[in-house]
C-alpha cells in the first residue's frame, strides 16, 4: 500500500522534522509572556495559516489546519464566556453590562459569579484564549505540513523501544482528521444528518474508533516489520536502560520544577536536570545499541531544512531577545486600557517565519479552483 | 411501559438540579434569592482613606488620598478613583501612577528570596497589617484606610516594612469626618493650607458633616458612555493636594502630600455626580496613553492580508501530479 502524500511528484517532501522544528519555534513565540501582545499573536497565527496554505501537498492530513482553526475559535469562545460568568471582580475599569450577581460566603472569596463585566476583563479574556488558538494553530500547521509517516521514520532508534506508543500518539491527529471526513461523507451519502447535536453523536463514536484503530494498526504493521526487533544483549544492559531512562524522568520532573520556581528546592535545580539529563542519555545510549535497524531512502536534511528550521528559529532568537530587551509593547497590560506599542523586532521577526512560504515550491495550481461539492472527490479520484 | 429514554432525561435533570443545590447550600440562606442584584447596595457613598508609599528607591512623595467611593465597591477602585492603576492579566498590581516606570516589562522582578512589588496593608484598625487578601476582594466601608507601600525589594510576607505613615484616617479624611477637630489635633494641616491650596473648592463642602442618606436610585448607576463620562469630567472640581510634614507620631523623614477629592454633589440631594466625577476621573487617568497608532495599523493590514492570501490559496487544490 502506497502511504497517500509519501510520494508526491515534481518535488520532495521537506523532512518532517523541519516543519515541526519550524512550527514549535512559532509556538514557543507566542508563549513568551502571559501578558502576549495581541497583534503579535494574530500576526504569528497570520503566518502560520499562509505558510501552511501554500506550502500543504494533497496528502489527507494536510486539511487538519482547518479543524485546528475552528479549534481555535471554540477556545476564544469558551474563554470568554467563563470570564463573563465566573471572570475576577473588583477591579477597576469600563463596565460593559452587570450580571446578576450570586452572593458567596466569605471563605468563597476568591470566587465570583456574575457581577459587573468591564471591558478590560473581556480584553484580556480574548488574548488569553487567542494565544492558545495560535498555539493550537500552530501544532495544527505542522500537522499539515509534515507527513505523521515521515516524522515516525525519522526519530532516534532508541524511542523505537516505546514505539507503539508513539506511532499511537503522534498519528492520531492525522488520522482523526482523515476519519472525521470518511464518516461524515459516508453518512452524507446515506442521507443521514452530519450536522447539529445529533449528527455530533452519530459522528464522535465511529471517528475516535476509527482514528485509534487505524493508529493501532500502523503500529502493528510496524512491529510486524522488524522496526521493534532488538538484537540479543545482556540483561544487565536491558535493566540498566530501563532503570537509568525512568530515574532520569522521574529527576527531571522534579528538577524543571526546581528551576521554574528558584525559590524551591534549596536551589538544586540545574543540579538535579543536569544529573537528569546525563541518566536520560545513558538509557538511550544503552538502549539504542539493542536496536539494529536499516533505514531505506532515508529523508535528506538539505539546504530547503535548514532554512524552514532556522527560519523558525531566527523568530524564537528574535521574540526572546525582545523580551530580554524589556522592549516596549512585548509585554502587555489591559488595564489601564490603551493601545498597545508594537516594536519593530518582534515583527520582523515574526516575519522571518514566512521564508518557507517563498522558498519551498508551491503546489498551488493557479487555475482549478476547488470543486463545490466534495462528496464525489474520492469516488472519480 | 414507560420510555425509557424519557426517565433518563428526567433522571439526568434531576441529579443536575440537586448537585445545583448542593453546591448553593453552603452559601446559606442568602442561597434562596440566588440572583439578588447587588448594584443596588451601590446607594451609599463611604469615604475611603488612601495611603501610597512609593518606597525608598523613588523620590516622590507618599500620598495620603481621601476618595468617595459607592459602598459596593472595592478597595481596588476606589485606588482607581484618582490614580492610575496597571493590573497585569491575571490581576496582579503592577504599578500605581506609572511607578515603578519598567512595571510592564518585570512585574513579577526578583532579587534572590524578595520582590520588586506593590504590597497591601489594612489600615483601619490604627496600624498596618499585611492583607491576606486582594484589593479586588476587598469590600469598602466607612473609616477604611487602605495602604500600599512599593517594595523595593522586599519579602512577600508580613514582615515587609509597612507604608511610612501611620494609618490615621481622621487625619486623612478630616474635611470629610469632622472638619472642625483638623484645626486642632493637626496643626501641621493649617499651617500650611495657605500655601498648598490650589483650589478654593474644599471650603464649599468642610461645613456639611457626612451623612447616610440614601441616595436615588438614578444617580447610583455609573456611567457607560465615555463621552457622557469625558464632559462631566471636565466639570470636576480639580482635587486640592496640600503638602505638609509628617504628621505627628509617624516616623516618616520626607515631606508628605495630601490630596482630597472633592465630591461636587456632596451634602445635597444628588449623591450621583460625586460618583460620575470618580469614573471620570479614573477615565481621565487611564485615557491618556501617547502611543502611535501607526506601526499597530501598518501590522493589521499585514495579518489581514496574510489571512486573506491565505484563505484564497486554501480554497484551491493542491496539483495531483
Amino acid at each position: 500500500m502506497i502511504l497517500p502524500g509519501t510520494l508526491t511528484a515534481g518535488r520532495r517532501p521537506l523532512h518532517p522534522l523541519a516543519w515541526w522544528c519550524w512550527a514549535a519555534c512559532l509556538a514557543a513565540s507566542a508563549m513568551q509572556t502571559t501578558n502576549p501582545n495581541p497583534f503579535l499573536l494574530l500576526l504569528i497565527g497570520a503566518v502560520a495559516c499562509f505558510v501552511t496554505a501554500t506550502c500543504r501537498s494533497t496528502a489527507p492530513w494536510s486539511r487538519s489546519l482547518s479543524f485546528f482553526l475552528r479549534l481555535g475559535a471554540f477556545v476564544i469562545a469558551i474563554r470568554v464566556v467563563i470570564e463573563i460568568l465566573f471572570g475576577l471582580r473588583g477591579l477597576p475599569g469600563h463596565v460593559l453590562f452587570t450580571l446578576p450577581r450570586l452572593p458567596l460566603p466569605s471563605w468563597a472569596a476568591a470566587v465570583s459569579i456574575g457581577g459587573a463585566v468591564t471591558l478590560e476583563s473581556i480584553l484580556i479574556a480574548l488574548v488569553e484564549g487567542l494565544q492558545i488558538a495560535v498555539i493550537l494553530l500552530c501544532f495544527g500547521a505542522a500537522n499539515s505540513l509534515a507527513s505523521p509517516y515521515r516524522l515516525l521514520r525519522s526519530l532516534p532508534a532508541v524511542l523505537y523501544e516505546t514505539g507503539v506508543a508513539v506511532t499511537v500518539a503522534l498519528s492520531f491527529t492525522p488520522e482523526l482528521i482523515q476519519t472525521i471526513g470518511a464518516v461524515r461523507q459516508a453518512r452524507r451519502l446515506r442521507g443521514i444528518p452530519t450536522g447539529g447535536l445529533r449528527g455530533m453523536r452519530g459522528v464522535a463514536v465511529p471517528v475516535l474508533e476509527g482514528a485509534l484503530d487505524r493508529s493501532l494498526q500502523l503500529a502493528t504493521s510496524m512491529d510486524a516489520r522488524g522496526y521493534g526487533r532488538r538484537s540479543a544483549v545482556g540483561s544487565a544492559s536491558r535493566r540498566l536502560a530501563a532503570g537509568a531512562t525512568a530515574a532520569g524522568l522521574l529527576l527531571a520532573a522534579v528538577g524543571v520544577y526546581g528551576v521554574i520556581d528558584s525559590g524551591s528546592l534549596f536551589g538544586l535545580g540545574l543540579p538535579l536536570t543536569a544529573v537528569a539529563l546525563i541518566l536520560c542519555a545513558t538509557g538511550l545510549a544503552v538502549g539504542g545499541r539493542r536496536m539494529a535497524r536499516t533505514r531505506y531512502r532515508p529523508d535528506p536534511w538539505a539546504g530547503a531544512e535548514w532554512l524552514v528550521a532556522g527560519s523558525g528559529l531566527a523568530t524564537l532568537a528574535a521574540m526572546a531577545l525582545a523580551h530580554s530587551l524589556d522592549l516596549n509593547g512585548t509585554v502587555v497590560f489591559f488595564s489601564p486600557l490603551a493601545v498597545p506599542p508594537l516594536p519593530l523586532l518582534p515583527v520582523a521577526g515574526v516575519l522571518l517565519s514566512l521564508a518557507p512560504a517563498l522558498v519551498v515550491p508551491s503546489t498551488i495550481s493557479p487555475a482549478t479552483p476547488r470543486p463545490m461539492r466534495t462528496e464525489l472527490q474520492g469516488a472519480t479520484r | 411501559v414507560a420510555r425509557p429514554a424519557h426517565v433518563a432525561r428526567l433522571m439526568t435533570g434531576a441529579l443536575l438540579l440537586g448537585a445545583f443545590g448542593a453546591a448553593l447550600a453552603p452559601a446559606g440562606p442568602d442561597a434562596l434569592v440566588p440572583f439578588k442584584v447587588v448594584a443596588d447596595a451601590a446607594a451609599n457613598e463611604v469615604y475611603v482613606a488612601i495611603v501610597i508609599d512609593f518606597g525608598s528607591g523613588s523620590s516622590r512623595h507618599t500620598v495620603q488620598q481621601c476618595v468617595p467611593v459607592p459602598a459596593s465597591d472595592t478597595d481596588a477602585q476606589a485606588l482607581a478613583v484618582d490614580n492610575s492603576v496597571g493590573y497585569n492579566n491575571s490581576g496582579l498590581l503592577c504599578s500605581i501612577d506609572k511607578y515603578p516606570t519598567n512595571s510592564m516589562q518585570q512585574c513579577t522582578r526578583t532579587s534572590g528570596s524578595d520582590f520588586y512589588y506593590w504590597s497591601y496593608w489594612h489600615g483601619t484598625s490604627g496600624s498596618w497589617s499585611y492583607a491576606d487578601n486582594g484589593p479586588a476582594g476587598q469590600g469598602v466601608s466607612e473609616g477604611d484606610v487602605e495602604g500600599w507601600a512599593y517594595q523595593d525589594p522586599g519579602p512577600a510576607n508580613p514582615t515587609a516594612p509597612p507604608p511610612s505613615v501611620a494609618p490615621d484616617y481622621a487625619q486623612i479624611c478630616a474635611a470629610y469626618v469632622d472638619p472642625t477637630t483638623t484645626t486642632s489635633t493637626d496643626p501641621g494641616v493649617t499651617t500650611t493650607t495657605a500655601t498648598g491650596v490650589t483650589s478654593t473648592s474644599v471650603p464649599t463642602q468642610s461645613g456639611s458633616p457626612v451623612t447616610t442618606a440614601p441616595a436615588p436610585t438614578t444617580g447610583s448607576k455609573p456611567t457607560t458612555s465615555p463621552g457622557s463620562a469625558a464632559t462631566v469630567g471636565s466639570s470636576t472640581p480639580p482635587s486640592t493636594t496640600v503638602a505638609v510634614p509628617a504628621g505627628s507620631g509617624t516616623t516618616t523623614t520626607g515631606p508628605v502630600t495630601y490630596t482630597v477629592t472633592p465630591d461636587v454633589g456632596h451634602g445635597t440631594s444628588a449623591r450621583g455626580p460625586g460618583h460620575l466625577s470618580a469614573s471620570a476621573a479614573s477615565h481621565r487617568a487611564t485615557g491618556s496613553s501617547g502611543s502611535s497608532f501607526l506601526p499597530v495599523v501598518v501590522v493589521g493590514l499585514v495579518i489581514v492580508a496574510l489571512g486573506g492570501l491565505a484563505f484564497l490559496r486554501w480554497r484551491r487544490r493542491p496539483t495531483e501530479e
